[in-house]
């Protein structure tokens, strides 16, 4: 039965093409994300193997007071070679010119190192740093230069070739060093073992077990340990899968929408052919039969195409995060699942048209069309289910917005109902829609008219058409309006309560071990300066002030508030009284508003009624100049605010602005409503253009659909074209109404998808805040991207434009002759 | 047999108003290689400005052929046609197009209407394609002589093969055309519906001064034509003036067999 089905593909592949793509696609999709997530897992677990890669066995012991004993415990075991405890810690390596998080590593002996350097030598004093390259360059020293750890300085004296690195930065320091900054005062709790050459592993396993058990370690061979250490990963990361799992399965059911409606359109088609073989006495069942196998010839191929389609764009993707050269893991068991998937869900989605066209009686089959009667009586079902199914979700979401038990879950099923309403319903207003649009267009001429009453022929295949269109853009404004309406909302909120633009200020060392809290905190010069250079700044104000510690010894920065600083926070009042401390608002009952707080200087004491503010925060305050100087007589700088011409406009002062919390990460905070809001802003933004990019995905099937579509409809209306040019119309215009045909169809189901989309953005966000009990407090903005939106409809016509390019020329070539040729 | 060959082309006389088509050793080669069919083989014929011809011959003789090239529907391997003064083979995709727009109508055997359209607007097709208001009172006439007042807004599938044809004629019509081109135009109707409008077509050559050239196959339907041309092999084999239906049946017995 498969050759014939072979048969089929081989003379119409134009026909099937189409169903193809749209398997090939949605497997892609899977293949890809699977791939790449199983390979970014693989790659993480490579280099966190790394350290062990030359041991052959791991020893880990967790009680302190042991620990001690373990590294001569295992030494004495015969068989063990060398036995080393692995020293490593991590935190900000800084240059003149950037910071970087490191790992750092004591270098292991010889037989235990696995890189090696490839230029200058490892670190021997405890003031030297060997730098992988990477971290070399991103920090911009080579060797001879100096990077600083925690305070400390090191001279570079080589670089490794370590393979790049996922997160932080490699880099090795000496045992000297690990002594003089009391990194060995405490054990790592792991040893790594060298065995004789030619041991048997697994035989020494429990040897070592026995002789260390007592001391509570564990024994594994390095291969044991690192594939632990990787499962422990792929948990963590799967989640990530199963996320990206959603959006493939959202690009299937739009998948399945096109390949239904293909099979829909092509046993239409062929109508005539089921027939005949039902006349010359072929059962339902073969003729089932003969299609089945039509289908899972065309998942095959579909999933196979996907298979090769995802491998290729992980391997981009893997290239991309630059990783690509600690090799790919393709994780053949899911890929399998995903071919068989591609596979099912076209049986599936082919089902359901194949048995409508089956079952019709032989002589039914070979009539034209459906009957009339046959066509009202399903969509008087169609319009009673999808009736109920639209009221009954309206319902839920409207009591949604005044329940207050479960909102969302009230939001979510009225959605849910919503959906399946205006999708399953297309066939009932898609039509009349075009229709109207149609009405517009058709203004233009004939031909735009000509288009209208061929788009809507076959109401069932313009709805499934516009239906696919319909989720997949429904879904992204989905998430683009709840995107823009928190982002509105969030925006709004942060204006209330950051006063202040901009805001560095000088804050205690955290990388650090052990700060001075006398000394007072210093905003640097350098800092200052640049801040004063930020693009888009209008005003800017340094504050004096010092530090100051309260009863319990807790430090606080104290900033002198002058009318000049006030001058860049509009909203600040512009003096504040004697006597009083403005600090950020806070729970802390000893800190409430109105209370008093004992602060101490360097100069003397004061007691300070406390107001709150939302000019600071944490342990920073604001106080009177007089309060200033009965605390301190040299007040240094350490706060500056910013003010910005524009507060929205974020985005040339952020670059600069992050030079310098990169070369400052430790010792400046930098805060205040305009990079918070930028901050949110580019973050929500990155959030919804992955997001977009993932439905993207569903959008192209939709579309490619359009093509199909148009392009099947073409080869039924070949004697049409004919005619049509044969009464004079010019092949320009024969190629203009399939591209009419195609703009209508597309446009139709972008405008339904971007209404609905929006409205649910808006339901499940006033939802959610319901539920977080925020609806109170918080004022919904409701808020829609307008460049997104229009940039989506602009696609969409752009992408219906390309899908009519095929059909049109094939229209456009119909020679006239045809239409008067006869059967 | 009486066969009467056509002139040689060089002794043809030059187009003169009365000539609205005309073609001049017209060869039509269908396909290429060793599957060529010589359809038409220096076929040289003038149709006058108001006269109704008949074409006939045996299936596969080049009727249909001749009448594509006629019309500007097929490109042509060899020759010369001209219609309404212009030469067509000399001219683009675009202007013939426009040709067969403004200058001529056609009425096929079958599916000569658009589906999706109602009759009112299939007879108005050929206006709307070109951007021309219709003449109200010639749509008028053209329809109550055609009996079709009642039925303009239904569709295709809701008339009879006969209101179908109709439908044709009118389209045909409506633009005024210098010459309307039907292939078999009878040849899906009963005999008193193709009588019927046969009947039509004679009239509006009669009354309006029509040109008609009529592909069948149908010694009746050639009758009422006022010039027979017989083709056999792609040869002009006869050219019979007011044939009557007996002539025409003989002639037709004679080269089938
Ligand atoms: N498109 C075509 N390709 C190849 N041969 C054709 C084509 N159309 C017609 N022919 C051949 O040309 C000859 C004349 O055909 P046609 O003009 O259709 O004859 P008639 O209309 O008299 O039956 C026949 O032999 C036919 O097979
Ligand atoms: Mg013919």
């Amino acid at each position: 039965m498969f050759a014939d089905a072979v048969r089929e593909v081989r003379f119409h592949p134009g026909r099937v093409v189409a169903t193809i793509v749209a398997i090939a696609i949605s497997v892609a999709f899977m293949v890809a994300s699977s791939t790449f997530i199983t390979t970014q897992q693989h790659s993480l677990g490579k280099q966190l193997a790394l350290q062990i890669s030359k041991a052959d066995l791991v020893v880990t012991a967790g009680d302190p007071e042991t620990q001690a004993k373990v590294a001569p415990a295992v030494e004495a075991v015969p068989g063990v070679a060398r036995v080393e405890e692995s020293i490593v810690t991590t935190g900000p390596l800084r240059s003149e010119q950037a910071t970087v998080m490191a790992v750092l590593y004591v270098v292991p002996s010889e037989e235990f190192r696995w890189a090696t350097v490839r230029e200058g030598a490892w670190p021997t004093t405890d003031a030297q740093i060997t730098l992988a390259k990477e971290a070399a360059d991103k920090l911009g020293v080579g060797v001879g230069d100096t990077v600083t750890y925690s305070g400390d300085d090191l001279v570079v004296t080589g670089i490794t070739n370590d393979p790049r690195s996922i997160f932080q930065q490699t880099a090795y320091v000496s045992m000297a060093w690990a002594r003089a900054t009391g990194l060995t005062d405490q054990s790592s709790g792991q040893w790594l073992v060298k065995a004789e050459p030619g041991t048997d592993l697994d035989a020494l396993v429990p040897r070592l077990v026995a002789a260390t058990s007592a001391l509570g370690a564990e024994v594994k061979t390095a291969e044991t340990y690192a594939n632990e250490q990787l499962d422990e990963l792929t948990e963590q990361t799967n989640v990530m899968k199963l996320m990206l799992g959603g959006f493939a399965a959202v690009a299937l059911v739009v998948g399945m929408i096109i390949i239904a409606n293909t099979f829909t359109i092509l046993l239409a088609q062929r109508r005539r052919q089921i027939g005949l073989l039902r006349a010359v006495g072929a059962s339902g069942s073969q003729v089932r039969r003969k299609f089945l196998a039509e289908a899972i010839l065309l998942g095959a191929i579909g999933s196979a195409l996907g298979v090769v389609l995802g491998v290729l764009v992980a391997a981009i993707g893997t290239w991309f995060v630059g990783t690509l050269s600690l090799g790919m893991t393709i994780p053949w068991l899911e890929v399998g699942a995903e071919f068989i998937v591609g596979v099912v869900i076209t049986v599936l989605a082919a089902i359901v048209p194949m048995l409508r066209s089956t079952r019709v009686a032989p002589l039914e089959a070979l009539q034209p069309v459906q009957t009339v009667e046959a066509a009202r009586a399903s969509s008087r079902v169609r319009m009673v289910i999808c009736g109920v199914l639209v009221v009954a979700g309206a319902g839920l979401a409207l009591v949604s917005q005044f329940t207050d038990s479960w909102p969302l879950v009230w939001a979510l099923g009225g959605a849910m109902l919503l959906t399946l309403g205006v999708l399953g319903g297309a066939p009932l207003y898609v039509p009349s829609l075009v229709k109207a649009f149609g009405r517009v267009v058709g203004l233009t001429g004939p031909t735009a008219r000509l288009a209208t009453t061929n788009a809507v022929r076959n109401p069932g295949r313009a709805s499934a058409t516009a239906t696919a269109l319909m989720l997949a853009v429904g879904l992204i404004v989905t998430l683009q309006v709840g995107t823009a309406t928190i982002e509105k909302t969030v925006l709004a909120k942060i204006d209330e309560r950051y006063p202040v633009d901009i805001s560095l200020a000088a804050t205690l060392d955290w990388s650090d071990p052990n700060p001075s809290t006398t000394d007072p905190l210093v905003l640097p010069a350098d800092v200052i300066a640049q801040g004063e250079k930020l693009s888009g700044v209008t005003a800017s104000a340094v504050l004096e002030g010092t530090t100051a510690t309260d009863v319990n010894k807790m430090m606080w920065n104290l900033s002198a508030l002058t009318p000049e600083a006030a001058a860049a926070a509009p909203t600040a009042p512009t003096s504040i009284p004697d006597g009083t401390i403005y600090i950020g608002r806070t729970d802390d009952s000893s800190l409430k508003s109105g209370g008093e707080i004992d602060l101490w200087g360097d100069k003397g004491k004061a007691t300070l009624t406390i107001v709150h503010t939302t000019l600071v925060e944490g342990q920073a305050a604001l106080v009177s100049p007089a309060t200033l100087a009965d605390l301190t007589a040299e007040p240094v700088n350490n706060l500056m605010w910013l003010k910005l011409a524009d507060r929205g406009d974020m985005a040339s002062a952020f670059l600069d602005l992050q030079t310098i919390m990169e070369k400052y990460m430790t010792t400046v905070s930098v805060g205040g409503g305009a990079l918070m809001a930028y901050m949110i802003e580019r973050v929500l933004g990155i959030l919804l253009l992955i997001t977009t990019a993932l439905l993207g995905v569903a959008v192209l099937i939709a579309l490619v659909g359009v093509s199909n579509t148009l392009g099947l409809s073409v080869i039924e209306r070949t004697r049409e074209s004919a005619l049509l040019r044969a009464m004079g119309m010019q092949k320009g215009s024969l190629r203009l109404m399939l591209l009419v045909e195609a703009m209508l169809l597309a446009l139709t189901g972008v405008i339904v998808g971007v209404v609905f989309g929006a409205f649910f953005g808006w339901l499940g966000i006033s939802a959610v805040l319901r539920q977080a009990d925020l609806a109170e407090s918080t004022k919904i903005r409701f808020a829609i991207d307008p460049w997104l939106t229009l940039a989506l409809l602009a696609v969409a016509a752009v992408a219906a434009a390309l899908a009519s390019v095929l059909p049109g020329r094939r229209a456009a070539n119909a020679a006239p002759v045809e239409a008067l040729a006869e059967e | 047999m009486s066969a009467v060959q056509a002139p040689p082309a060089h002794l043809a006389p030059e187009p003169s108003i009365d000539v609205v088509a005309r073609a001049v050793d017209l060869v039509k080669v269908y396909g290429s290689d060793k599957t060529q069919v010589l359809a038409l083989d220096r076929v040289s014929v003038d149709f006058a400005r108001g006269s109704f011809t008949a074409i006939m011959g045996p299936s596969g003789s080049g009727k249909s052929t001749l009448m594509h090239c006629l019309a500007g529907l097929d490109h042509i391997t060899a020759g010369r046609v001209f219609l309404g003064g212009q030469e067509l083979n000399a001219l683009p995709d675009k202007a013939l197009t426009k040709v067969r727009r403004d200058q001529v109508g056609f009425v096929f055997q079958s599916f000569n209407l658009l589906p999706t359209l109602t009759a009112k607007q299939n007879i108005l097709l050929p206006l709307d394609l070109a951007g021309r208001k219709p003449d109200q009172d010639y749509f008028d006439q053209l329809v109550a002589s055609l009996g079709l007042g009642d039925r303009l807004e239904h569709r295709p599938s809701e008339l009879s093969g006969g209101q179908q044809q109709r439908v044709a004629v009118a389209r045909a019509m409506i633009t005024r055309p210098d010459v309307i081109f039907a292939d078999e135009p009878t040849g899906a109707l009963d005999s008193k519906t193709s009588s019927q409008l046969l009947s039509y077509l004679r009239n509006c050559v009669r009354e309006l001064g029509q040109t008609i050239i009529m592909v069948t196959h149908d010694p009746k339907a050639a009758g009422y034509a006022d010039r027979a041309l017989l083709l056999l092999d792609g040869h002009i084999v006869a050219d019979l003036a007011h044939p009557s239906t007996e002539t025409l049946a003989t002639a037709i017995t004679g080269m089938d067999s």
